[in-house]
């Protein structure tokens, strides 16, 4: 064998000794796999509470027949966010902590009104540290949050993680931009950022796996009441659930859209399914208007007229509809001004225009509550559903 | 002479010697009982010399001149050494030596056994002919022939190894085959210097361009209609005598997933299988190591129900993961060999202890995870997907290969094994042609039979990779 061949692979290999591999290696079994992270300040220190949800492998890969196990535990430290976390959680997990796969972040709501700078910075700059997971605000104390099993879903941080995502898919009333690094693209821009709220049903904490063989399903669990709106890193109000609707509307941050409509006197359920949005910007002469179109294909979900589906209904629909969209959003807008909340990141768009008046325009921090918006929506009913003529019953 | 070649043969317990009493000169017959043809030997020599042969002279010369020309037989030869002669004889000859006379004659009347033609082995197949080749050189040859009538197909005589002397034989269509090849070919064979040749692969060892690969760059096969068709595309072929394998070059990797049926089926599903073959050689490879890879180094690569599911069934298994896929691929290596080896009344046996070792009882004992189990499983189903059983060797050999990288560096060690294996296997050769043609190079006009396998009327080119003398089928 020429020496020139033997002697490649044998430098590959043994330069292969100085990377990271060999000392990076550590067995899946001995991972210490974090679901879900919860965040506080701590009440007496200007310390954080810090929660980490470590899965337990075997609680989860328990055989059909078997009664639960946990399926999770709770570690509660009392650190500095960033102050030699992997030193301290050596003296209690006996594994080593694996971050890359938690589901979620919830941060409690005084922490998350005392601004989020510090503890994004803390995620972004550690490589095992992701920010692709969804942040969730609150509403109640974090510890009964975090020391509590869901039931139907054994991991809380998977569980949720599927109400968001479902409840985008179905209604629109969450987005599923809502995770930590759509928080750091608004936080440098100063555009409005909106991140789902969530509470804790019952009075205290179901700490115990006992509670997965409990037939209710609402007491001891988690709900999502609204939304937290956060300027920079801070949270500065709340959105109720219908609100969110509306924002998520007028931002497309996802394409499903439903709402309830009363024609006739009798209700009308529709959904919306791919939601196309065009914003545009106007100068006329002093006046600045904002054009906001929507278009949108419907299905009707559900129909409660009692007279026959014919083309008159769908166009009496469409135009409730589209009538319903402009009005809502107007009054979302509006009651938003008053808050000083620039939903539509108005002042954003001014700065993204070009030339020296544009410019001028932008200099002014408050340019954006003196514009106007107009709205106009264009929805085609798509699918009617499966009844033309309801039964009457008589 | 006839001393001289008693004396060569040392007399073994098979070497007649045969006197004709009929003559006023000694006549002797010599010839091995155990090859020719006692029945053919006392009807057209013994019979004819002792009963008809006319004692008209004292003249030898004159008695060799009637044997040379009225004895009948297939092919009759004067030799004048003694070296021919007892070449002669051991190639089943019966010599005819006349004292006084310096030449002797050899009349053919060989007879070795053979065995009847029969379904190749090593590979099967639903549709297409059944024949196999045999240990015997003129039936493989018959074989051929019977489905290639055509005056320039060449069989070249090669006589190789100076104790066996086998026969071997250089099959070309003289119109189609690059000369150079044949050129390389027959002087590589005639360059050999060994004492013996008892199969094919000794051959394949001295032609191979080079020892330092796993990759086979020739091919061998059991089937007459695979060598046709080679034949028919510029490719060469060497028959051996004494083994029904024949070798097929030049050859390169993707020919490695090319099955004969892929021809006898519709294109579509042809292409379809071969991309199954090409999907299965990834599998066989990369399985074990990207496993390893994943587990040990990268777990954030898996979805998490996937890493819970793994780190459950791990759990409480007592050696890391890289050893105990070391260790079940190395029983199952074992297994397999055992399989190849034993008796075949012994199999039952076997698969009741190998279900066992690599299967449930081991997982419950808590030695391994089920997982390993599935990825050992599907790697050695992948395995044997290879059309090509020296090529599934190699198979075998990378992915222990990749086990050990990735188990030492992970992803990185895969990343650079694969890279490293790209590199060789466009640096190697098969007789002048790219051993990943039509890839790198590329040739387009060739990708019509390499990945896919077009419909027959579209193939109506030659592979150019082969430069083959004529350009059109």
């Amino acid at each position: 064998m020429p020496p020139a061949i033997w002697k490649l692979p044998v430098v590959v290999i043994l330069a292969s000794f100085l990377l990271a591999g060999c000392w990076d290696m550590k067995e899946i079994n001995q991972l210490a796999i974090v679901n879900l992270i919860g965040v506080d300040t701590h009440k007496n220190t200007d310390k954080q509470e810090l929660y980490y949800q470590v899965i337990n492998p075997k609680g989860i890969a328990t055989q059909a027949g078997a009664p639960e196990k946990a399926t999770v535990y709770t570690y509660r430290f009392i650190e500095r966010l960033g102050d030699q976390f992997e030193d301290i959680s050596p003296d209690v997990i006996p594994r080593q902590l694996f971050t890359q796969h938690y589901q979620a972040i919830v941060v409690s709501e005084r922490y998350a009104k005392s601004g989020l700078r510090e503890l994004l910075n803390f995620k972004e700059g550690h490589p095992e540290r992701g920010t692709n997971v969804y942040l969730l605000v609150s509403d109640a104390p974090i510890d009964r949050i975090m020391d509590s099993f869901i039931p139907l879903e054994p991991l809380p941080g998977r569980s949720m993680r599927s109400i968001i995502e479902n409840q985008s898919e179905m209604t629109g009333r969450i987005s599923t931009h809502t995770r930590m690094k759509d928080l750091i693209e608004n936080m440098e821009t100063g555009q409005i950022s909106v991140f789902p709220i969530i509470t804790y049903i019952g009075e205290k904490s179901s700490e115990n796996s006992n509670r997965l063989e409990h037939i209710q399903g609402t007491n001891g669990n988690i709900a999502l009441l609204g939304g937290a709106l956060f300027i920079h890193d801070r949270m500065v109000g709340k959105l109720t659930k219908d609100e969110m609707k509306w924002y998520n509307l007028l931002n497309r941050k996802h394409e499903r859209f439903l709402e309830t409509l009363v024609i006739n006197g009798e209700s009308v359920q529709v959904k919306t399914l791919n939601t196309r949005l065009m914003k545009k910007l106007e100068l006329h002469g002093e006046e600045l208007i904002l054009h906001i179109q929507i278009f949108a294909n419907t299905n009707l979900i559900f129909n409660d007229q009692k007279v026959p589906t014919t083309t008159t209904l769908f166009n009496q629909i469409e135009a409730e509809f589209n009538q319903r969209i402009q009005k809502e959003s107007q009054r979302f807008i509006e009651d938003s001004r008053k808050k000083g909340w620039d939903v539509l990141g108005i002042q954003y768009l001014l700065h993204l225009k070009k030339g020296a008046q544009w410019k001028r325009l932008a200099e002014d921090k408050d340019r954006w509550k003196k514009v106007k918006v107009v709205i106009s929506s264009h929805n085609k009913i798509e699918t009617i559903g499966s009844l033309i003529s309801p039964y009457k019953g008589e | 002479m006839l001393d001289a070649v008693l004396q060569k043969l040392s007399l073994s317990m098979d070497v007649a010697v045969y006197p004709v009493v009929s003559s006023p000169y000694k006549i002797s017959l010599v010839y091995v009982s155990s090859i020719v043809d006692k029945n053919q030997l006392l009807q057209f020599v013994i019979r004819p010399l002792t009963e008809h042969m006319p004692c008209v002279t004292d003249d030898p010369a004159e008695s060799f001149r009637w044997c040379n020309e009225y004895l009948p037989a297939a092919e009759k030869q004067q030799a004048s050494s003694v070296q021919a002669c007892v070449e002669g004889i051991l190639a089943g000859k019966c010599l005819i030596a006349i004292d006084g006379l310096s030449t002797c004659l050899l009349l053919d009347t060989a007879k070795f056994p053979t065995r009847a033609i029969s379904e190749p082995t090593a590979e099967t197949s639903i549709r297409g002919p059944q024949e196999g080749f045999t240990e015997e050189l003129e039936i493989n040859i018959s074989l051929i022939r019977k489905r290639l009538r055509d005056p320039r197909l060449h069989f070249e005589k090669i006589i190789i190894g100076h104790t066996t002397k086998t026969t071997s034989s250089v099959v070309y269509i003289s119109s189609i085959a690059a000369d150079e090849t044949v050129d390389k070919i027959c002087s590589r064979l005639r360059s050999i210097q060994t004492d013996s040749v008892l199969e094919s692969s000794y051959l394949e060892e001295w032609l191979q361009e080079t020892i330092w690969s796993p990759f086979p760059t020739l091919l061998n096969t059991e089937r007459p209609d695979v060598v046709t068709a080679h034949l028919l595309e510029g490719k060469v072929a060497i028959l051996t005598e004494g083994t029904p394998t024949a070798i097929l070059a030049p050859m390169t990797f993707f020919q490695m997933f090319v099955t004969p049926e892929d021809y006898y089926q519709r294109a579509e599903f042809a292409t379809l299988l071969r991309w199954l073959r090409i999907l299965s050689f990834l599998l066989a490879v990369f399985t074990p190591g990207l496993y390893i890879s994943i587990v040990s180094f990268n777990q954030e690569l898996l979805p998490t129900p996937l890493l819970i599911s793994l780190a459950a069934q791990r759990e409480g298994v007592p050696f890391p993961a890289f050893l105990e896929a070391l260790l079940m691929m190395t029983i199952f290596e074992v297994l397999r060999e055992a399989g190849l080896r034993m008796p075949r009344i012994a199999g039952q046996a076997i698969s009741i202890v190998g279900a066992l070792v690599v299967g449930e009882a081991a997982v419950a004992a808590g030695l391994v995870s089920t997982g390993m189990v599935i990825v050992v499983s599907v790697t050695a189903i992948a395995n044997f997907v290879a059309p090509n059983y020296s090529f599934g060797i190699s198979q075998r050999i990378i992915q222990f290969l990749f086990l050990f990288l990735a188990g030492f560096i992970g992803l990185f060690g895969l990343l650079c094994g694969f890279l490293l294996l790209l590199i060789h296997l466009v640096s190697l050769d098969s007789f002048g042609t790219a051993y990943f043609a039509p890839l790198a190079p590329t040739v387009l006009s060739d990708w019509k039979d390499t990945l896919v396998r077009a419909p027959k009327k579209w193939m109506h080119t030659m592979p150019r990779i082969f430069r083959p003398k004529r350009k059109v089928r």
